[in-house]
């Protein structure tokens, strides 16, 4: 059973989130209750300006901008590692080779209040072409939130429900399975807010993001992450009464202001040559949604 | 609509001719088949729009600090459930703005201010605190004719009929029926009187449904039936798609059970819904606020002993009266800003975003002001001497909500309704006392929000006026 | 005041990238009050000014203004301060050389060590001699440490720098143990196979006679299905297999550790985590679901209790939002046509998935201003107390897979989640939206409310 005490902040006010008052400057303490984890977490050292803050790296990460968040349940149980975006079991210690490229399909955890069934897939669905609202396959679900309620249950074993057959093709939820006991690690250091040692090596988090960064500007369109990697800049009201603006990544300079779509070869924006060899000089950073510097 | 109603009447039978058979319409004497249907449609607005703000202020009205504990519940999910059944009247209102365009109707977004007597309203317009009376009402209003005639529901309707100052409700349907009738009939409106263009000046599902259906919103907590609200905003390409358009309303107004033939059998309809509230409400003291009738900013005039008790309260307490002003302004500007955009085409090429957008978000963003404003407002004093009461919601109907004829003129009622608001906002800034910082803060969101409204309006008004200038001097 | 125990906080500190010698001064971000919908304003804040020699902090002051680029163009970097506090008697305060006197300690008693890697070629490869990794050792003093990133598979003697970080020297002024870890330059490294003339700004490292990060491809992946999502996402020849051009960068995250020894023994210890990430271009905004959402979710739950919601936490991923949406194009993201084509966005990634290609929303109500001033008027609409009512628009995290119209135009709209899927927020963020309504329906307040969200406790909404 899940006793686990959740860690009780006992200093920290509601309102205003801590993330906020740590970046306005509101949130100095010149001490903090050792059990005030949350306090702990959002903490901002002096010197330290906004984007040192977790609050300013973005977590939906596919695969991420400043670390990719996903490695970090790796590892999450004991003796087996999982792809860091899948279902899949990559890797396995002694005792679980047998679970090699297998897929997790569910995972109980015993609760307080009697057991809770966590499922790991997600049926997606949608109209297919002719229109026709069909089955569409089926996708791991992010690890997340997926296993937000096993987090509690670090130190304990839980039931996991591993498919029968080593599956390195994607299954659906209702997949055969098999039972297998695991250890969930605990994630935090006890008494602690930093993340727990064993759970992710050094240069694990960002393992999987693009390489070089600098791939990734080029290529990711602003669907992930406006608000730390802009897109649509410069923008005023246009007479049609809609928004005219500017791609990030264009050329900036004569003429009247067109948004430039992101095709990776229009001339009009920035090359993955210019982001190698000239990102400083040519990526702005954009106050009031403007170019400034 | 005023009290010239009574001239679009249909003549009167002839003396001792047997009772019209079902469905023979007939046409009044000033009025071709044509103009007719339009009438009816205008009638069908107005009747959905006041329906509409009658239904709001009851759900306002349920709930607050002076009901019982243990009734917070109860009137919670009675006001979720009528504010599905105000969104989904919404939606008529709406259709029938799409039906009105494709017969080449203008469109009518007006409304008699209180007190009123039509002969085609279901009852006499009154906001008023939800009560087992008013409920009464509303379930008569759109009952299906069977149940009226059932034991229970001439009960109800005796009920409903001594709450409506002995007037007899007319059931919505009745209308409804009308107009099928009328469209049904290929003599009455040829295929000629059919629009074959008007589909992009026509509300659509995908911009205005924003997701109420089916019960996807506007159901939380699910207190409302399953499948609720589901808000219907059809498009109208032809006669047919008018009658469907029309038995959906019909339909959603009062089937016993709205039989959609879709995914969701146990959509209730209106009138089930407001039967299950009124079974369920107390005879007395109901869980609502202490708020007025027919609240209103001016004094009115009232001679006639009918109107006599349907008597406006004014609201006198000074901040109370800013609000409600401003309430007024913005129910005005959501009016008009439907209207607004339903005369902006959907963009001639679909890929662009157009002034549309805007104005279908502005519209909506009206919505949730008077959310907000409604929810001040029934905190505050009536008063201005102090006492128990609570003011309201006015709801009171603008001196036009006409649109101008140029594209620029249109943009400047928008910029009056906004620096009219300005005003109203600058003066409840310095009288707020210190205890209300949420509604300063309220109050500064909405300045700012209305502040980048106003530039893109003046950018819209420049553009079409030099546009204007142009097609002048070439002309 | 006896010191039980030692934490480094913050417990995870992000640095960014920039070739600029000047690391970036410090600022607090706040939101304007007669400006609550306008763009965050930026101020300056106490700045530490370090002399790299010394190791010492020369002064502090408070810039009136933030440049992000130097004279020279170059971006500064973020250098972030990690700070050692103690726990005397279950309360954490900063460890101070006075605080260590009393504990008959003292600063020359303190190590630290930093241990960073930098594993994205082997990720691919899977091959352990592809690690690029840095360990500065046990160190004490306050000289600089180089983060000195070596590989198995690189030249001999070449390496990629990764930063440095130093022990600062406490003084009178700033009697606090702390570190500093200044990141890299945001250099281009990798084997002269395959690259282009120009593009290896840090130079030439790695050995392809030894390794093959240079030619490798997602496709030699065996099971395919071990890659990562998305892939490949490598700087490559642009050929059907995507072969690699062997580039390498100067990011890496890991570890950094303190030590306090007596007698020759550790006997007080922490660590904190550290990475580096390109800057962060739009400095007034914040995304609406970030690292310190998924940690907040991972330490309290994913359901927060009735003292921990507020209208405020609403308020802020609604301005969130709105932040995100006015610097997206969002008729392009929506999957309007422009210029004839689509552009990149959910609803072309949807087609993978052989979801007809459709736009996400109407076409004509998405453009930037207007879902804007949605977004503000809804923000106005929680600040006049009206509880949320908008719940059910939020997606719900299980429902990131329903790619129907109604599903797709939920909130947040139009941007990819962790899976690959439509985003949803954290399952902690959206219980506090919802309950930040409940909070609304219990409160003296609430009863006078006119709209607040059921009674239902947060977290156990069901449908």
């Amino acid at each position: 059973m899940s006793t686990r005490v959740r860690p009780r902040n006992r200093t920290a006010r509601a309102g205003v989130p801590l993330a906020v008052q740590a970046m306005e400057g509101k949130f100095a303490p010149k001490r903090i209750d050792s059990a005030a984890l949350h306090e702990q977490l959002s903490y901002r050292a002096a010197g330290n300006p906004p984007g040192t803050l977790p609050t300013s790296a973005i977590s939906n990460c596919f695969p991420g901008l400043e670390l990719d968040f996903r490695n970090v349940w790796k590892k999450l149980f004991d003796g087996i590692e999982m792809h860091e975006a899948d279902n899949l079991v990559v890797g396995t210690d002694p005792g679980h080779e047998d679970l090699r490229f297998h897929r997790l399909v569910k995972v109980t955890i015993p609760g307080p209040e009697g057991n809770i069934h966590q499922p790991i897939i997600v049926n997606v669905r949608g109209p297919n072409t002719n229109g026709t609202e069909i089955d569409l396959g089926a996708q791991a679900l992010e690890w997340s939130n997926a296993f937000a309620e096993l987090v509690a249950a670090g130190g304990q074993k839980v039931t996991c429900e591993f498919t029968r057959e080593k599956a390195t093709d994607p299954v659906g939820p209702d997949a055969e399975t098999r039972r297998v006991t695991l250890l969930v690690r605990k994630f935090f250091e006890p008494e602690s807010a930093v993340i727990a040692r064993d759970l992710v090596e050094p240069g694990q988090l960002t393992q999987s993001l693009c390489s070089p960064w600098q791939n990734d500007y080029r290529e990711c369109a602003c669907y992930y992450w406006a608000a730390s990697r802009p897109d649509y800049v410069n923008v005023e009201t246009g007479p049609q009464g809609n928004s005219v603006g500017e791609n990030w990544m264009q050329v900036r300079g004569s003429g009247s202001k067109q948004y430039q779509p992101d095709d990776f070869q229009s001339p009009g924006l920035f090359t993955y040559e210019d982001m190698f060899r000239r990102w400083e000089k040519v990526l702005r950073f954009e106050i009031a949604g403007q170019d400034t510097d | 609509m005023r009290n010239f109603v009574g001239r679009y009447l249909p003549p009167p039978a002839p003396r001792g001719a047997r009772k019209a058979a079902a469905g023979k319409l007939l046409l009044p004497n000033e009025l071709s088949w044509h103009d007719y249907a339009v009438f009816l449609l205008h009638v069908a607005a107005e009747v959905e729009h006041s329906l509409m703000v009658q239904y709001l202020y009851a759900a306002y009205s349920l709930g607050g600090a002076e009901i019982k504990d243990g009734r917070h519940e109860d009137a919670r999910q009675w006001r979720e459930v009528i504010l599905g059944i105000a969104k989904e009247e919404m939606g008529h209102l709406i259709t029938v703005q799409n039906i009105l365009r494709l017969i080449g109707g203008p469109l009518h977004l007006e409304r008699e201010d209180y007190p009123f007597r039509s002969d085609f309203y279901p009852f006499y317009f009154k906001l008023e605190p939800a009560t087992k009376d008013s409920l009464a009402k509303y379930v008569v209003a759109e009952a299906p004719e069977d149940w009226l005639k059932t034991a229970k529901g001439k009960l109800i309707r005796d009920r409903a009929r001594k709450a409506d100052n002995q007037r007899e409700i007319l059931p919505v349907g009745t209308l409804y029926e009308k107009l099928i009738d009328l469209f049904k009939d290929r003599h009455a409106l040829t295929a000629d009187d059919f629009r074959t263009d008007t589909e992009p000046y026509q509300a659509n599902w995908d911009e205005w449904g924003r997701g109420y259906g089916d019960g996807q919103r506007g159901n939380m907590g699910l207190t409302s039936p399953r499948g609720t609200p589901h808000l219907l905003v059809m498009r109208t390409t032809d006669r047919h798609s008018v009658l469907d358009a029309l038995h959906s309303i019909a339909k959603q107004g009062e089937a016993p059970t709205l039989d959609t033939g879709r995914k969701n059998p146990d959509q209730k309809s209106h009138f089930e819904r407001f039967l299950t509230i009124y079974e369920a409400f107390p005879e007395d003291d109901p869980p609502s606020r202490n708020i007025p009738t027919n609240p209103s900013t001016v004094e009115r005039q009232n001679d006639d002993p009918v109107k006599a008790s349907l008597a406006c309260t004014i609201i006198t307490a000074p901040e109370s009266l800013l609000w409600a002003n401003l309430f007024n302004v913005r129910y005005r500007k959501l009016l008009f800003t439907l209207k607004h955009a339903l005369h902006v085409k959907a963009g001639d090429a679909v890929d662009r975003p157009t002034a549309r957008g805007n104005l279908i978000a502005w519209t909506f963003g009206e919505m949730y002001n008077l959310r907000s404003i409604a929810g001040i407002l029934v905190t505050l004093p009536l008063c201005e001497d102090g006492g128990d009461a609570r003011a309201a919601p006015p709801f009171e109907v603008a001196y036009t909500l006409a649109l101008p004829d140029w594209d620029s003129d249109k943009w400047r009622v928008q910029r009056d309704l906004i620096l009219a608001s300005a005003r109203i906002i600058r003066e409840l800034d310095e009288q707020l006392g210190p205890t209300h910082e949420p509604h300063r803060e309220y109050l500064r969101a909405l300045r700012d929000h209305d502040k980048r409204e106003l530039e893109v309006v003046e950018t819209l008004l420049t553009a079409a006026a030099d546009f204007e200038a142009e097609q002048e001097a070439s002309s | 005041m006896t010191i039980r125990g030692l934490r480094i906080l913050p417990p995870f500190a992000i640095g960014r990238l920039g070739s600029s010698p000047e690391p970036l001064e410090n600022y607090d971000v706040r939101v304007a009050e007669d400006d609550p919908l306008g763009f965050r304003q930026i101020h300056g804040a106490e700045t530490l000014v370090v002399d790299r020699h010394r190791g010492t902090i020369v002064r502090s002051y408070t810039p009136r203004s933030i440049k992000f680029k130097d004279a020279g163009g170059r971006v500064k970097p973020v250098a972030p301060f990690l700070e050692v506090w103690a726990d005397v008697d279950g309360v954490l305060v900063p460890l101070t050389t006075s605080l260590l006197a009393e504990n008959k300690l003292s600063v020359d008693d303190v190590e630290w060590r930093a241990q960073v890697g930098n594993l994205k070629a082997f990720r691919r490869t899977n091959k352990p001699p592809d690690r690029i990794e840095a360990d500065t050792g046990w160190f004490r003093g306050h000289g600089l440490h180089l983060l000195t990133g070596r590989c198995e598979n690189f030249l001999r003697g070449r390496s990629i720098p990764f930063g440095d970080v130093q022990f600062i020297s406490p003084g009178r002024k700033f009697p606090e143990i702390r570190l500093r870890f200044t990141p890299a330059k945001g250099l281009i490294y990798g084997a002269k196979k395959r690259s282009q003339e120009g593009d290896l700004t840090g130079g030439v490292v790695y050995d392809t006679r030894r390794g093959t990060w240079s030619g490798y491809s997602d496709s030699y992946a065996r099971p395919t299905s071990i890659v990562t999502a998305p892939s490949p996402i490598y700087a490559n020849l642009d050929d059907p297999r995507s072969t690699s051009r062997g580039y390498l960068d100067d990011e890496c995250d890991g570890i950094v550790e303190v030590r306090i020894m007596a007698d020759k023994r550790p006997v007080l210890q922490a660590f904190a985590r550290i990475g580096a990430g390109p800057p962060d271009f739009a400095p007034d905004s914040f995304p609406v679901r970030t690292v310190a959402d998924e940690l907040e979710q991972a330490l309290l739950g994913p359901n927060p209790d009735n003292d921990e919601v507020s209208l405020e936490w609403t308020e802020e991923i609604i301005r969130r939002a709105f932040e995100t949406v006015r610097l997206q194009n969002t008729a392009a993201l929506n999957g309007n046509p422009i210029d004839g084509g689509v552009a990149n966005s959910m609803s072309t990634q949807d087609t993978n998935w052989n979801r007809a290609q459709e736009p996400i929303m109407a076409p004509a109500i998405v453009d930037s201003k207007a879902l804007q001033a949605l977004h503000q008027s809804v923000f106005a609409a929680i600040r006049s107390g009206s509880a949320t009512w908008f719940g059910q628009v939020l997606r719900k995290f299980d429902e990131v897979g329903d790619l129907t119209d109604r599903g797709r135009r939920k909130m947040p709209a139009m941007m990819r989640g962790a899976d690959g899927l439509h985003l949803a927020l954290t399952r902690r963020q959206y219980n506090a939206v919802l309950g930040s309504g409940n909070k609304q329906a219990t409160s003296e307040d609430a009863r006078a409310a006119t709209f607040t969200a059921p009674t239902t406790p947060p977290g156990k909404e069901t449908e």
